[in-house]
């Protein structure tokens, strides 16, 4: 990390991105208390998260994309009995919330089912219910929703919002996934090599997200003139038009292009986190 | 030829990036000496053993040395390709199986033996004054080495068809090394066993596996060599059709599981 | 909730979930308990072995040493049933960052991986010296007098922490290292000394013995008291106390190198 400047409030969500190598993790495991920054000042809800690890543990849920937080044979009902033991839940409010995340997440069909026979969606469902069990007042999202098919990304988002919502509880969520950052965080944070480069709301990045990248492959010079066309480059691979996806589609793009021109190949592209940092970067910092 | 050549050069290569292990291994094997030759010194002090001190402790050092040198597990390599499934794709290829894994085991083994063998045979001359047997006695204990070695692989190959059936392979292997500490000499000298016992362990396999380069070592047998080789070869020719039985036994129940 | 009562509850269901989900692979099961009752009569069959060859082993009778064999047998494998583990924290907990899911739990990281597993495959090994310790017990005559029988049960929680303590402080060891495996299968390979009366061994074996891998506390001091021993007087009566205190030294040995985990990340 080259240096971070960071507050958060109670009750917000916040999307925390950037490429990788850029410091989101380290980022994390410093607040969890994994690890101790090597100069500077830490403080999580009033504690030092290294120092008081233990302590600042009981409130804190965590998911990360790629561990489990689960016991890999047993079935998903025995992690949650093992969990609530570990948490301190009572007995009464484990019940009650057990049967709030059975209903938004759907986990009966296979809570007897051992962890490691559960697919993806189902598993990082579990996990999520188990990072918000003793309803923590922050949680730690860490790429919860990559490799899911969107039904289970919708669900897990409501989940998140309805969390945030009743129990006003914090998140920091990373993610590659621009629809979670949309459809949860009102303020973005963006990372770019240990540093922060961007710190604000969502909105203000919105029309980057909804911008499309049309790359065309032809012979000779190109022009284009329509609504809707922010912007064209001529890269490598051919030329790019940035357009507003909401006053132009692709394919009326492609009508008059092809009218006009002999285009060889063609390319729509999503933008990306790493595009949109880099851009964000080379256009530099928004207030 | 080629192919076997190839999975042999891997075995080899493993060896070498795990080098690790057979650091440890060396290690082990000091500390085991020590033991031994500490609790035998005790023995001998006492003044009733059979033999002198220095036959035993030579043969105790002769043993790990031929252990070194010819350790062997296809029992939980080809237990981990059966439990994956991966054991399928092996079958695939059109190479056989058994040699495969035969010439991946001697691949490991090859480095083993100078990783592991040749540093105890220098522990057992420099420390535990193990004597010279000749060039001839040399070459005979080699060849002996190497019998044990085909032996010991038969064995665990045969061994390892099993977890065909029971998925695990660690639980065959540490049984095999068990009871091949037990019968082999390895773990005593056999010849300070009374006749009776130990003419019951010689009709086992174990005892071609340490005892028997071990006494071609330490010599005084002469024309009973060939005899010695030749119960080595008995009983790899045994191993050699068992485990061609069990290995038809385990296709036929892979293809017919449709694996 | 007192933070000792929470561990101890949680350790209880990971060790009944443990059971449930090991009889899933029963195979593996009974032929690993097979052959560890095969393993503890081997090394029977050597000690019966050499006593063909004498009638006492630096005075000590073949059923004192089969008292010895099963009493520190007793402790180690005992140990080994329930915090084996820790022997795998370099490859598998350190190299892999799993130390990390420990971490983020309001749980001691030590007892977490001391709970991950529980090396059920030993439990044949303790039954078997359990059994030599009767025996040979039987076949001694021993009878021990209610203070005997107070410091036998000392020394085996005592015995058990001395274990402890060596296999932590070899296997953290793995924070600086990053492999802890190869550590203890050295120190598996020594604890077969446990077996022989200390004075069998040279000088600098017995040193190592009593310090750098304390194992004789865990095996011939308690063992040689139990019999009525009287030589190494003031070891023997230190033993019950060795365990602790070397356990808190490893234990901080171990916190050591857990804090520069924690300052670098992996």
């Amino acid at each position: 990390m080259e240096g971070l400047d960071l507050e958060i409030e109670e009750g917000e969500i916040i999307g925390y991105i950037g490429a990788n190598g850029a410091g989101k993790s380290t980022t994390v495991k410093m607040l969890t208390g994994i690890m101790e920054p090597t100069s500077g000042r830490i403080e999580v809800n009033g504690r030092n998260p290294s120092e008081e690890r233990k302590a600042n543990a009981m409130d804190i849920g965590v998911v990360f994309g790629q561990k489990t937080q689960l016991w890999w044979d047993l079935p998903v009902r025995d992690s949650f009995r093992l969990l609530r033991k570990i948490y301190e839940v009572s007995e009464e409010e484990f019940d009650r919330r057990m049967d709030e995340f059975n209903d938004v997440l759907q986990l009966e069909d296979f809570l007897d089912t051992p962890v490691r026979k559960l697919s993806l969606g189902q598993k990082m469902r579990c996990e999520l219910a188990a990072a918000f069990l003793h309803e923590p007042p922050i949680v730690y999202l860490d790429e919860p929703t990559i490799g899911l098919d969107v039904a289970v990304k919708e669900r897990i988002r409501e989940f998140v919002k309805k969390m945030n919502r009743e129990r006003d509880t914090t998140v920091m969520l990373t993610t590659h996934d621009i629809g979670d950052i949309e459809d949860l965080c009102e303020r973005v944070v963006v990372l770019d090599e240990g540093r922060k480069i961007y710190d604000g709301e969502l909105d203000a990045l919105v029309d980057r997200f909804t911008s499309r990248r049309l790359v065309l492959e032809l012979e000779g010079g190109f022009e284009l003139d329509m609504e809707g066309v922010l912007e064209i480059e001529d890269t490598e691979e051919g030329y790019e038009v940035v357009f507003d996806r909401e006053e132009v589609s692709a394919a009326d793009l492609m009508r008059e292009v092809l009218e006009v021109y002999d285009v060889s190949d063609f390319q729509i592209r999503e933008p990306d986190i790493e595009s949109v940092v880099k851009k964000i970067y080379n256009e530099g910092l928004h207030e | 030829m080629n192919r076997y050549l190839e999975f042999a050069r891997i075995g080899l290569r493993e060896g070498v990036v795990y080098r690790a292990n057979a650091l440890a291994s060396v290690a082990t094997t000091v500390i085991y000496l020590v033991l031994m030759y500490s609790v035998w010194s005790a023995i001998a002090a006492a003044g009733t053993l059979e033999g002198s001190f220095s036959q035993v402790i030579s043969y105790v050092a002769l043993g790990q040395v031929v252990q070194n040198a010819t350790s062997v597990d296809m029992e939980n390599t080809v237990g981990e390709k059966v439990r994956k499934g991966t054991v399928v794709n092996e079958l695939k290829r059109p190479v056989s199986f058994q040699l495969q894994m035969l010439s991946y085991q001697l691949g490991g083994s090859l480095f083993d033996t100078v990783a592991r063998g040749v540093p105890a045979m220098a522990i057992a001359v420099v420390f535990l004054g193990v004597g010279s047997p000749g060039v001839l006695g040399g070459l005979a204990f080699l060849v002996s080495v190497v019998l044990s070695f085909a032996l010991v692989s038969l064995m665990s190959y045969s061994l390892a068809m099993l977890t065909f059936w029971t998925k695990v392979g660690w639980s065959l292997n540490m049984m095999r090394s068990t009871l091949t500490g037990l019968f082999s000499g390895a773990l005593f000298p056999l010849y300070l066993l009374p006749d009776g016992v130990r003419g019951l362990f010689y009709l086992t396999p174990f005892p071609s596996l340490v005892d028997a380069p071990i006494r071609i070592y330490q010599g005084g047998l002469s024309g009973s060599v060939w005899g010695v080789y030749g119960v080595q070869v008995f009983w790899i020719l045994f191993f050699a059709v068992a485990s061609r039985l069990m290995w038809g036994k385990a296709r036929t129940k892979l293809t017919v599981q449709g694996g | 909730m007192s933070a000792l009562r929470k561990h101890l509850s949680v350790y209880w269901d990971y060790f009944k979930q443990y059971w449930r989900t090991r009889l899933v692979y029963r195979w593996d099961f009974f032929l690993g308990a097979t052959g560890q009752t095969v393993n503890v009569f081997a090394k029977l069959a050597f000690l019966t072995l050499i006593f063909t060859q004498v009638n006492s082993l630096q005075g000590w009778s073949f059923d004192e040493m089969l008292f010895l064999a099963g009493f520190s047998g007793l402790i180690l494998f005992t140990h080994n049933v329930f915090m084996f583990n820790i022997y795998r924290l370099g490859e598998d907990y350190i190299l892999t960052g799993d130390l990390d899911r420990f971490l983020v739990r309001p749980l001691n990281p030590l007892f977490q991986i001391y709970s991950d597993d529980v090396h059920d495959n030993n439990v044949p090994k303790v039954i078997a010296n359990a059994a030599l310790v009767v025996y040979a017990s039987a076949q001694l005559g021993l009878v021990l007098s209610p203070v005997q029988l107070a410091y036998a049960a000392l020394s085996f929680v005592s015995g058990i922490l001395v274990v402890a303590s060596v296999y932590l402080a070899f296997s953290s060891t793995a924070f600086w290292t990053g492999t802890s495996k190869n550590a203890i299968w050295l120190i598996f390979r020594l604890s077969d000394f446990r077996r022989y009366p200390i004075g069998v061994f040279a000088v600098f074996v017995q040193a190592l013995l009593v310090t750098a891998v304390p194992l004789a506390f865990a095996s011939f001091f308690p063992a040689s008291f139990l019999l009525g021993r009287s030589a190494y007087a003031e070891w023997q009566l230190v033993s019950p106390l060795a365990g602790p205190v070397l356990f808190s030294l490893s234990y901080i040995f171990w916190r050591k190198g857990l804090s520069g985990y924690s300052s670098t990340g992996s």
